[in-house]
């Protein structure tokens, strides 16, 4: 657990705005980017603040005994960046996993002294489950998209334009940096709902706009994404409730190693007698 | 990473007086780490008393604390840390990336995803989680590093990253699923997975000794072909460099010291990430004096980190892991604000 860089954030802008490259890289553009362009993780920053920010509506929206519980594991989670925003470049990088370390000993400590049933609900909830969530998780996850799905839906056409490259979309006359910057705070602050109704649910946002893209031949829609992920995670949690019964998985365990082992195979395909 | 200038920059003078001078401040650092370690704990035991435990033994009951908890977990704490220093300068010289940890080549995820199966298939707990650890995590790098490498191009930094990232993903999604399935597992092996020192004993070092030897060995050897391959690939192979060779040895090497280090201690992912930009301060990036410097570091951060840990809490200890993060990374976040950073 607490060796990742940081979860596998779903950051459907980040991966819709990259330039056109290798299938793969554009898969996994959040998390790469992580690796490999440390200027980025200023979006993980502001993911991480609006999350913690999702959390505290929906701690007065919804039910309390959940997301109230929720509350340090998230915090923990996904506030491990925000001292960042003190420092530059790669000093920026390096305190931020400095930060993240610290982070992540306060949770092996409550993780290993609380006793077994509350590390077994926090460790569930790290990974991610629909289980046992009600109404008021059910109302805070609409109101964020009732709220941003609109915005969202009206960049629709800039961000088809920002496929083709920024260079090209910004002689087409788009707003790239402007685009990006809405594009980023919408998703994340819709990933900040999503994570403090189900915990951080890996691999459903990188894999839903390619598959929807891919089946309507269209190249990447919104609308489609949406319905794609709703699609994957609710057969996901079927597999997850049936496959092992009485035993029921979180979601987030399915996820992880179906999505996993699809970039597995992806990669594999690519890397075959692939020259560079 | 872009490509750097074709030649090291001359070190300055004051680099190249620094340099010698603080290779012996370390192994000062480490000799004052060690006596603590031994005399420091639940019950201090003077220095003569711990000489005489080595010296003339007489099965008294601090000279049994002295042989049988003390030495080992010190010894065990020395070889380590300066495994996973050495594990993550290596690691970072052959990602060409600062946030490059062992744990990027699927080491962690790999041993994690063994004990589990080892304390679901046999019930290990424990000091029997050596041999489990270390094969998985052999297993799991070995398989990134041949996903990463298919092709004409190679494992090049990009590929492994995303290689090993895939492997992880699947395998802690396995672990998680385990722990949901059997509590009894994840009650044991969430002990584990913090990284700790505490009732290991020299039995366990003697098992991973000689991987831990080779991979010292081997590391030893690639400190000017890492500087070599640091130019760039091209320019590496035009100084006569065989740069699919030295990026290998260097997954090995990396293979053999974190997996036998993660075998012993857990996964202490910090150490390795960390030592390498601490010592990089004093040695800049010249891997022939990077290398030793990071070893030294590592077992001096590690020996002190249990040596705190043993006596923050009254009554009872801090795991080694928790310590390493919690101490190491605001000394760690002031050193990286209060200089000038050395890039790779």
């Amino acid at each position: 657990m607490s060796h990742t860089l940081a979860p596998p954030r779903p950051a459907k802008a980040a991966s819709r705005t990259t330039p056109r490259g290798s299938l793969a890289l554009r898969l996994f553009g959040d998390r790469l980017s992580l690796l490999v362009r440390p200027r980025l993780l200023l979006t993980v920053v502001v993911l991480a603040a609006l999350s913690v920010l999702a959390l505290a509506v929906s701690v007065a929206v919804g039910d309390y005994e959940i997301p109230l519980r929720a509350v340090p594991a998230a915090v923990i989670g996904q506030g491990e960046r925000l001292d960042v925003f003190f420092v530059q470049g790669y000093r920026l990088v390096l305190v931020g996993i400095g930060v993240a370390a610290m982070l992540g000993a306060v949770r092996d400590y409550l993780m290993t002294r609380s006793d077994l049933t509350d590390a077994m609900g926090a460790q569930i909830w790290m990974i991610g489950s629909l289980h046992g969530r009600g109404w008021g998780e059910v109302a805070a996850v609409w109101i964020g998209l009732a709220l941003l799905g609109p915005l969202l839906s009206a960049l629709g056409g800039r961000l088809r334009l920002m496929e083709l490259g920024e260079d090209t979309a910004r002689g087409l006359g788009v707003p790239t940096r402007s685009t990006q910057l809405v594009a980023l705070a919408g998703a994340s602050a819709l990933t900040g709902a999503a994570i403090a109704v189900a915990g951080p649910i890996g691999f459903v946002a990188l894999a839903a706009p390619q598959l929807a893209g891919r089946l309507a031949r269209t190249g990447t829609t919104l609308a489609g994404s949406a319905l794609m992920g709703a699609t994957l995670l609710v057969i996901a949690d079927l597999v997850a409730l049936r496959a092992l019964a009485p035993v029921q998985l979180p979601v987030g365990v399915v996820t992880a190693v179906i999505g996993g082992g699809y970039l597995i195979w992806l990669l594999y395909i690519e890397w075959r007698g692939q020259r560079a | 990473m872009a490509l750097r200038a074709p030649a090291l920059p001359r070190p300055t003078t004051t680099r190249r007086i620094i340099r010698p001078l603080g290779l012996v401040l370390a192994l000062g650092a480490l000799a004052v780490c060690l006596l603590l370690s031994v005399t420091v704990g639940a019950k201090p035991i003077p220095v003569a008393e711990v000489w005489a435990a080595l010296s003339d033994y007489d099965g008294s009951y601090d000279h049994d604390v002295i042989r049988t908890l003390r030495l080992p977990r010190t010894i065990i704490g020395v070889f380590v840390g300066a495994a996973l220093g050495l594990a993550g300068a290596l690691m970072q010289a052959l990602t060409r990336n600062p946030l490059a940890e062992p744990g990027i080549l699927g080491v962690n995820s790999g041993a994690a995803a063994a004990v589990v199966v080892a304390s679901l298939v046999f019930g290990a707990t424990g000091a029997a989680y050596v041999w489990p650890a270390f094969i998985g995590a052999a297993l799991a790098s070995c398989a990134v590093y041949a996903l990463g490498s298919r092709g004409r191009a190679g494992a090049t930094p990009v590929r492994l990253a995303l290689a090993g990232t895939a492997l992880s993903a699947v395998l802690q999604g396995l672990v998680h699923g385990v722990f949901v399935f059997d509590t009894f597992v994840f009650d044991r092996v969430r002990f584990w997975q913090v990284g700790s020192l505490t009732g290991r004993d020299l039995d366990v070092f003697w098992q991973v000794a000689p991987f831990l030897v080779a991979g010292v060995a081997l590391t030893l050897c690639l400190g000017p072909s890492l500087n070599a391959v640091a130019l760039g690939d091209d320019l590496a192979a035009t100084l006569g460099t065989n740069v699919p060779l030295v990026r290998a040895v260097t997954a090995v090497s990396v293979i053999l010291l974190c997996g036998s280090a993660t075998a012993a201690a857990g996964p202490l992912w910090f150490v390795g990430l960390v030592v390498p930009h601490m010592a990089r301060l004093i040695t800049g990036p010249d891997q022939r004096w990077l290398l030793p410097y990071s070893a030294l570091s590592g077992a001096v951060l590690l020996t002190a980190a249990d040596t705190v840990g043993r006596v923050v809490l009254p009554h009872s200890e801090l795991e080694v892991g928790i310590i390493t993060a919690f101490v190491g990374a605001p000394l760690f976040i002031a050193l990286v604000r209060s200089r000038k950073m050395s890039r790779l």
